[in-house]
């Protein structure tokens, strides 16, 4: 994985110290919070519902085992023994002290972990495929792009105070586990016509209160010419993002009012004139990619074989249900990918314990060339994994309660932090999806139903992806009451899709209710196991499910 | 929701985000029933503004409407219910 560099670190380190600076004038009263909340957003800190909480970036969601370590020492020193993946890759710290934020950052720096631009407007983290490397249908890595990104980004003065914030994603594989079409660049990896590998680029997607599907604005980019055409979006951008409007200012609203064609001819015009003005030199130099692409070799594999039934025979069952579901797989043969459910039924979906944390960095320098993966799902990959080695980490993930069996399946629900900690909420998401998971506790049912994806915000700027699941749960606020809307057939992969909202919305007690109606429909509807939810939704449309969520609809109560 | 005419202010402590309550002594408290409670309007912008002069214990003064039961103010928007906790719903452990 990359190593920071002397300047990287020295950067990292001054902004510590002065943010330390700015902490005890924050706390002397020399600054005034109007004054020192920008500063410490800049470093990550938010202020929530019951106290501050640190967004840690996790740069395309990769760590390793010191790494994860780290976390959970930073959990059990300054915080109260946890912490929370996000949708963004990142880690979330809920109970940091003021005084304390500076040794944190200083304790992340000791590990090459920072929090800068987790927040701003200013090109956040890039986040990639969480597979990234492991992946058997990968074109190839996108963490080098990522990384290119990242430098580039870090710290860039001409783009560090956008009209709005700023999310790029990158995938290396034709099925896209990056969500690319919901960011405002998506990346993907792609190769021209005569097999080199390039990108096509995405624009102008998001979620949140006006979710919008990314158009591609360029079917075939090189990679060397990756920064300078990043960095013309970037320019058109800056100077015709709306500033006036907060919820006008993402680039997915200027896509959409200006129209793809015109941006794109502006782009365009700016890509030439930076490539001609600079003689070329915007562009990276080919040893400088390949000089970060060393960093991302992948470990040495052994040459191994065999299958997981083999190695334990047929005898346990749990093990094996972790298997079919868990794993994914690897361009290796011999190895796999895993996937550990941070989703164990009734737990806080992406919350990890310090001794969870503790543990899994412990499989992956044991078993895993120690590399680690945060999914926007929220969950952890162990992406190289040696399917001999399955029965060993399964065993270990067990004692501490890691090792339920349902990737892709119903329980595995991604659920924001909501009102139980976000200042911006408008509901709780927790419960929801600890009642849900619950609800479809019974394993058999839950493979019966088959995959099945649930997200789930606690306001409409939608950090829990509502409008791309399977089936969407938005928290809203009925004066003072939360209130649930229900939205269908979407999907978050290369088949992209907004759901469609049902109707009107549930109180918190009819939620799990729908939800098993809406699952009764679609197991009597569908024309086998093989057909999936999101498959016999995209057949039969909205209306039969929508008459098993509302079936006494009185015409008054229809949306 | 039901109507009312009572109101509160609170913040969150400026060293570890804890919420607090303008206390009837004038100053911050972490406890709800210490709470001063004002009419809404006049009295309840008197006291934000009272409560507003040195904000360097606190962050983000505002107030909150509550209902008085049995003779103690009880939030009514489920927000405010959910910050009056300290925790959030679903670690009730961490109290
Ligand atoms: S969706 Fe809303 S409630 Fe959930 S984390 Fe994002 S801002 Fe907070």
């Amino acid at each position: 994985m990359y190593r920071y560099d002397e300047f990287d670190s020295d950067f990292v380190r001054d902004r510590v110290k002065r943010f330390r600076r700015q902490i005890e004038r924050r706390i002397s009263g020399a600054l005034t919070e109007d004054e020192f909340k920008p500063l410490r957003l800049q470093n990550g800190l938010y202020l929530q519902l019951h106290a501050y909480m640190l967004r840690v970036a996790v740069p395309y969601g990769t760590l390793n085992g010191r790494q994860m370590r780290q976390l959970a020492m930073i959990a059990d020193r300054w915080d109260r023994g946890y912490g929370h993946f996000t949708t963004r890759q990142n880690i979330q710290f809920n109970w940091p002290k003021l005084r304390d934020t500076a040794d944190i950052l200083d304790a992340l720096a000791d590990v090459e972990m920072h929090a800068i631009q987790t927040s701003g407007n200013c090109i956040r983290n890039v986040t990639a495929d969480h597979f990234a490397g492991a992946a058997a249908d990968e074109i190839e890595d996108p963490r080098p792009t990522a990384e290119l990104l990242r430098q580039w980004s870090t710290n860039h003065p001409e783009f560090a105070f956008l009209p709005r914030k700023f999310k790029i994603a990158v995938t290396g594989s034709p099925n896209d586990r990056a969500v690319t079409k919901a960011h405002d660049i998506g990346l993907r990896m792609v190769r021209d016509g005569d097999g080199a590998p390039g990108y096509e680029v995405i624009i102008g997607g998001g979620l949140g209160r006006t979710p919008m599907v990314g158009k591609v604005i360029r079917p075939f980019l090189a990679k060397q010419e990756l920064l300078a055409y990043i960095e013309a979006i970037l320019r058109v951008y800056n100077l015709y993002g709306r500033r006036d409007n907060k919820y006008k200012a993402r680039i997915k609203i200027l896509v959409h009012e200006t129209g793809l064609d015109k941006i794109r001819a502006e782009v365009e015009q700016e890509f030439s004139t930076i490539v001609r003005s600079t003689a070329g030199s915007a562009l990276p130099d080919l040893q400088e990619i390949a000089r970060i692409e060393s960093y991302f070799a992948p470990p040495a594999f052994e040459n191994t074989d065999g299958d997981v039934v083999d190695i334990v025979g047929a005898g346990d069952k749990e093990f094996l249900a972790w298997t079919r579901h868990n794993l994914a797989e690897h361009k290796q043969p011999g190895y796999t990918i895993v996937t550990v459910s941070l989703k164990a039924i009734g737990a806080i979906p992406g919350d990890a314990s310090s001794d969870q944390m503790r543990v899994m960095a412990d499989l992956a320098e044991r078993y895993g060339h120690d590399e680690i993966r945060i999914s926007h799902e929220q969950n952890v990959v162990l992406p190289h994994v040696r399917k001999r080695d399955l029965p060993a980490i399964f065993a270990e993930l067990k004692r501490v309660d890691l090792a339920t069996a349902n990737i892709g399946l119903i329980s595995d629900i991604i659920a924001c932090p909501g009102m139980d900690y976000c200042s911006l909420a408008t509901a709780r998401s927790i419960p929801i999806a600890q009642d849900i998971a619950r609800h479809f506790a019974d394993s058999t049912y839950a493979e019966t139903i088959g995959e099945m994806k649930i997200k789930i915000s606690g306001c409409i700027n939608a950090c829990g992806h509502h409008h791309v699941a399977h089936i969407g749960i938005l928290g809203l606020d009925r004066k003072g009451v939360e209130n649930y809307q229900i939205t269908l057939g979407g999907d978050h992969t290369e088949n992209f899709a907004i759901g469609e909202r049902a109707g009107p919305g549930f109180s918190a007690e009819e939620v799990v209710p729908a939800i098993e109606r809406l699952i009764q429909a679609y197991l009597e509807l569908r024309e086998g196991p093989d057909e999936t939810f999101l498959t016999a939704y995209r057949r039969l449309g909205q209306e039969p499910f929508k008459q098993a969520l509302f079936p006494n609809i009185q015409p008054a109560r229809a949306a | 929701m039901a109507r009312t005419s009572l109101q509160i202010v609170s913040a969150n402590d400026l060293l570890d985000g804890d919420t607090v309550y303008w206390g009837t002594d004038g100053g911050w408290t972490r406890t709800l029933d210490s709470a001063v409670v004002v009419d809404k309007g006049t009295a309840a912008d008197a006291l934000l503004e009272a409560a507003s002069v040195d904000q360097s214990l606190v962050v983000g003064p505002h107030v909150f409407a509550v209902d008085m039961v049995n003779g103690k103010p009880v939030p009514i928007h489920i927000r405010e219910t959910l910050r009056c906790r300290r925790v959030p719903s679903v670690r009730p452990d961490l109290a």
